[in-house]
C-alpha cells in the first residue's frame, strides 16, 4: 500500500430509511438519512465530520462500519471493499476498526464487570488463553489510566470519563488502524473532555491510527483535527483543512456553525445571528441546495434588486405559508378585528419583511401575495410569492466547487453568479 | 505508561469457521436425544414399562426432557462459577429469600423423592384417624394406630398428620402433592420459561417479520382462554394432568414473551449492544452476553409468577372435580377431604410454595442486578 491510498475511502454511500403507512405496512417514502457522502481518511490522519443533531452524522458512522448495511455506496478499507466482505474478512475488519460511542454510561453492559467487558473482544475473536487475556486487559487499562486492579469493578461503580476511557481501552484490545469516535466527548466535562482528547491523540501518535471524529462541536474539532467535512441533511457541504475551514468558511452553513460557537470576545459578540428553525425532515429533503431554508445567505432572484437579508425574511415568509403556518383567522381575532393595513404590518414584522421593499416589482409581488393570503386564498398567495421570489439555490442542486483549501457546495461560488 | 509495544495478537491460531456449541448447548441437545431415543425405545421396544414397573405418563415424559434443560443450567452455571459465587453473595444477604429457598428447595426435593420413601396406600382399619397430638372418640374411628385414653383415640406416629375417610396417609397425600406440584415448576421454570425467553429475545431483537408472526402468535394465543379448552378437551376425552401442563403451558407463555421482547426491543439500540456488534459479536453472541442478562428481571419475575400460578390453577382445576380422581394433588386432597386435618397440610404446602416462589424470584432478581450491592 502507498503512501497516497487512504485507509478509509467512502464513495457516495447512502443509508435511507423506509417510511411506512398505514394497514399493509406499504412503503411511501424515505427518510435520507446519509445522502451520498464521500470521504477519505488516511493512516495517523484526523478527520471530523461536523454537524447539527439530527443531520447524519452517527448514522453515516454506523453505516461506513457496516453495523447498518448502507442502502448505497461503496466504502472500501485498506483498499478492498467492506461490502463484499466474506465472513472471515469481516472478522478481520472488525478487528481492525472500532467504534467508540457518545455515552459512556450505555457502552458497557450493567451486568458484566468491565474487565470483562473490555476482554469481550477476544471472546468473540477466540482468544481462549486465560493468561495472555489477563495480560492484554491489563496492558490496555493501564495504557487508558485505569488501575487494572479495579477490572472486576461493575460499570456503575466508574465516572463517565473513566467510563469513555475504559471504551477507549476495549475499542484498542486488537490496536486498531481505524477509530470511529462518535462524539466521544459530547457526554463529558471539559476537564474529562481534555484528558481523553489528549489520550487519543497520545494513542494515535503510537499506533498511527486513522481517526473519524464526529463531533458537533466545533472548539473541540479545532483542537483536536486535522481535516474537517461539514454535514448538512445527509450531505457533505464542505471540506478541508480544519484551520483553513474554520477561519475562512467557503459555505454558509460552516459559516453559521462557526458563528454558533460562544465567544468571549465582547467585540464579536452578538453580531452573529443563529440559525434559524431546526434541521428540515431527511424524509422529505428541501430541493436545490439543502441548506436554502435556513441560509442566511440564500441568492436572491435576478429579476429584483433585492439583497440577500431581506430576500431571507421574505423567502421565510414563503416558506412559512407553504408549511400552512400562518392562520391569518387567529392573527386577525388577537389583534381584534383590526383593519388589513394591520394584519399586513403584523406579519411583515413577524417574520422581519421590510414595510417596503426596495425594488418597486418585488414589492408588488409582494403585497398582491398579502393581499390573498388577507382574503383567505392561500394557493394564490403561495403561487404569488412562489412564482416571483424564487432562488436558484432551490431549483438547481449545487456543485461541489474547489476552495483554494477544499471544496464546498455552494452556489455563491458558481463561476458565473447567477445575479 | 507501559512499554511503547503494543502486545499483538498472533493470529494465525485463529480459529476456524466452525464453532462448536457451547457445553450448555451440547449438555441440553445430549439431553434431549437421550431422553427422545428413551421415548422411541419405549415406544417401539419396552412397550408398557420402561424400566421394571415404570410406566411413564406423558407429564413424566416432559419431566424428562425438563431434566436436560435442567442438565444444561447446571452446566452454564459451573462454567462460570465466579459469576455465580458472586451472585451468591449477594443472595444470602437476603435472609427472607434464603428461607424461601430453603422452603422451595425442600418441597421440590420431597416431591421428587418423597413418594418412592412414602407411598399412599389405603388401609380402611385405620381411616380416620387423628393428628398428632389430638384426639377423637373411639367411635368415630374404625380402630386406633395411637393410645387410647378414656374412650379417646390419640393420634400416633404413625400417621403424624392423621388419615383421610379412605385411610390414607395425609402425610403421604401430601406429599404426592408436593410431587404433582414439582412436575408442574420444572415443566413450567424449565420448558415453558425458556421457550419464552428465545421467543421473546429473538422477536425483541431481530424485530421485522420474525417479531410480527411472534406478537401475531402471542395475541391469537392469548384470546383464547386456557380454561376453556381445557373443560372442552376434559368433556370429550379423558383427563391427563399432561393435557393440563400442555395446554396451560402453552397458552401462558404469550405474556411472559411479550414481557421479555418489550424489555428487549428497549435495549437492542443500547451502546453496549452496537459496541459488541461493531466488535464482531455474532446474534448468539448479542443474546446471550448481553440481552438475556439484562433481560434477566423480567424472566426471573416471569418464572416465580408463572410456576406458582400453574400450581395454584391446577389446584383450583383439581377443586372443580376437572382433574382425574387418581391424581392426588394438593387441590385434590382439599376437595375430597372432610376432616379438618386433613386439606390443612395440603393448603400450607400450596400457600408456602406460592410465596417461597415469588421470594425467591425476588431475591434471585436483586442479587443479579449488580447495582443492588448490599
Amino acid at each position: 500500500m502507498s503512501d497516497d491510498d487512504p485507509l478509509l475511502s467512502v464513495r457516495d454511500l447512502k443509508k435511507h430509511y423506509p417510511v411506512k403507512r398505514g394497514f399493509l405496512r406499504r412503503t411511501v417514502g424515505h427518510v435520507r438519512a446519509v445522502d451520498g457522502i464521500d470521504l477519505k481518511l488516511r493512516r495517523g490522519e484526523t478527520l471530523a465530520l461536523v454537524g447539527e443533531s439530527g443531520c447524519g452524522k452517527s448514522t453515516a458512522a454506523r453505516s461506513l462500519l457496516h453495523l447498518e448495511s448502507p442502502t448505497g455506496g461503496e466504502v472500501r478499507f485498506d483498499g478492498a471493499s467492506v461490502g463484499s466482505f466474506d465472513d472471515g474478512e469481516l472478522n478481520q475488519f472488525r478487528r481492525r476498526a472500532q467504534l467508540l460511542l457518545q455515552n459512556p454510561d450505555e457502552a458497557f453492559n450493567p451486568r458484566i464487570p468491565v474487565g470483562e467487558s473490555v476482554a469481550e473482544p477476544m471472546d468473540i475473536h477466540g482468544v481462549s488463553d486465560p493468561e495472555r487475556r489477563e495480560e492484554l486487559v491489563a496492558d490496555r487499562l493501564e495504557r487508558v489510566g485505569i488501575d487494572p486492579e479495579t477490572a472486576d469493578r461493575y460499570p456503575h461503580e466508574f465516572s463517565g470519563g473513566q467510563k469513555q476511557r475504559l471504551a477507549l481501552a476495549r475499542a484498542l484490545v486488537f490496536d486498531p488502524d481505524l477509530l470511529v469516535a462518535d462524539e466521544p466527548t459530547s457526554a463529558l466535562d471539559e476537564r474529562v473532555q481534555t484528558r481523553i482528547l489528549s489520550l487519543l491523540e497520545t494513542l494515535q501518535d503510537r499506533h498511527d491510527l486513522a481517526i473519524l471524529f464526529i463531533s458537533h462541536d466545533i472548539r473541540t474539532v479545532r483542537r483536536f483535527c486535522d481535516r474537517v467535512a461539514v454535514m448538512y441533511l445527509g450531505e457533505i457541504v464542505e471540506r478541508g483543512p480544519v484551520e483553513a475551514v474554520f477561519e475562512d468558511p467557503q459555505h454558509p452553513y460552516t459559516q453559521a456553525l462557526v458563528d454558533a460557537v460562544p465567544t468571549l470576545d465582547p467585540g464579536e459578540r452578538g453580531e452573529a445571528k443563529p440559525l434559524d428553525g431546526d434541521v428540515p425532515d431527511p424524509a422529505d429533503p428541501p430541493s436545490g441546495c439543502r441548506f436554502h431554508t435556513r441560509c442566511p445567505v440564500v441568492i436572491p432572484p435576478e429579476a429584483f434588486d433585492i439583497d440577500a437579508e431581506t430576500f431571507r425574511t421574505v423567502l421565510n415568509l414563503r416558506l412559512a405559508v407553504a408549511a400552512d403556518d400562518i392562520d391569518v383567522e387567529r392573527l386577525r381575532g388577537r389583534l381584534n378585528d383590526a383593519s388589513d393595513e394591520r394584519l399586513r404590518t403584523a406579519l411583515r414584522e413577524r417574520y422581519g419583511v421590510p414595510d417596503s421593499l426596495s425594488d418597486g416589482d418585488a414589492e408588488r409581488a409582494l403585497s398582491a401575495a398579502l393581499d390573498s393570503l388577507l382574503a383567505g386564498d392561500e394557493e394564490a398567495a403561495l403561487e404569488q410569492l412562489e412564482t416571483s421570489f424564487t432562488t436558484v439555490c432551490e431549483r438547481r442542486e449545487p456543485e461541489t466547487h474547489d476552495t483554494p483549501v477544499g471544496s464546498a457546495a455552494c452556489h455563491r461560488r458558481d463561476e458565473s453568479p447567477p445575479f | 505508561m507501559p512499554s511503547e509495544e503494543l502486545p499483538m495478537l498472533d493470529w494465525s491460531d485463529e480459529r476456524s469457521g466452525f464453532d462448536w456449541p457451547s457445553p450448555a448447548v451440547t449438555t441440553f441437545l445430549v439431553g434431549v436425544a437421550a431422553v427422545s431415543s428413551l421415548y422411541l425405545y419405549d415406544y417401539y421396544v419396552a412397550h408398557v414399562y420402561l424400566v421394571g414397573q415404570w410406566k411413564v405418563s406423558p407429564l413424566e415424559w416432559l419431566f424428562l426432557l425438563s431434566l436436560s434443560v435442567f442438565a444444561a443450567l447446571v452446566v452454564a452455571t459451573a462454567r462460570r462459577r465466579r459469576d455465580a459465587a458472586r451472585v451468591w453473595r449477594r443472595f444470602r444477604t437476603d435472609t427472607g429469600a434464603v428461607v424461601a429457598l430453603f422452603v422451595f428447595t425442600s418441597i421440590v426435593v420431597i416431591g421428587l423423592f418423597g413418594p418412592y420413601v412414602r407411598p399412599v396406600t389405603h388401609n380402611l382399619l385405620y381411616a380416620t384417624q387423628p393428628p398428632l397430638f389430638f384426639e377423637r372418640s373411639m367411635v368415630a374411628v374404625p380402630s386406633c394406630s395411637g393410645r387410647v385414653v378414656e374412650g379417646q383415640c390419640h393420634g400416633s406416629l404413625r400417621f403424624p398428620l392423621g388419615t383421610d375417610r379412605f385411610g390414607r396417609d395425609v402425610l403421604a397425600l401430601t406429599v404426592a402433592g408436593a410431587r404433582i406440584a414439582t412436575l408442574i415448576t420444572f415443566i413450567a421454570g424449565l420448558l415453558v420459561v425458556p421457550l419464552a425467553t428465545v421467543v421473546g429475545l429473538l422477536a425483541g431483537y431481530r424485530g421485522g417479520w420474525v417479531d410480527k408472526i411472534a406478537v401475531t402468535g402471542i395475541d391469537a394465543q392469548q384470546t383464547v382462554p386456557a380454561i376453556i379448552v381445557y373443560v372442552l378437551i376434559v368433556s370429550l376425552s379423558n383427563r391427563s394432568l399432561a393435557l393440563f401442563v400442555v395446554l396451560f403451558g402453552l397458552f401462558s407463555w404469550g405474556s411472559a414473551a411479550r414481557l421479555i421482547r418489550s424489555e428487549t426491543r428497549q435495549r437492542r439500540e443500547l451502546g453496549y449492544v452496537l459496541a459488541a456488534r461493531n466488535l464482531g459479536g455474532d446474534t448468539g453472541h448479542l443474546l446471550r452476553r448481553h440481552l438475556l442478562p439484562n433481560v434477566s428481571n423480567a424472566v426471573v419475575t416471569v418464572t416465580a409468577h408463572l410456576v406458582p400460578i400453574l400450581v395454584l390453577t391446577e389446584a383450583a382445576i383439581a377443586f372443580l372435580d376437572l382433574t382425574n380422581p387418581d391424581l392426588l394433588s394438593w387441590g385434590r386432597t382439599v376437595v375430597s377431604a372432610q376432616h379438618w386435618w386433613v386439606p390443612l397440610p395440603a393448603v400450607i404446602a400450596l400457600v408456602a410454595m406460592a410465596v417461597s416462589c415469588k421470594l425467591v424470584g425476588d431475591g434471585l432478581r436483586d442479587a443479579l442486578d449488580p447495582r443492588g450491592e448490599r
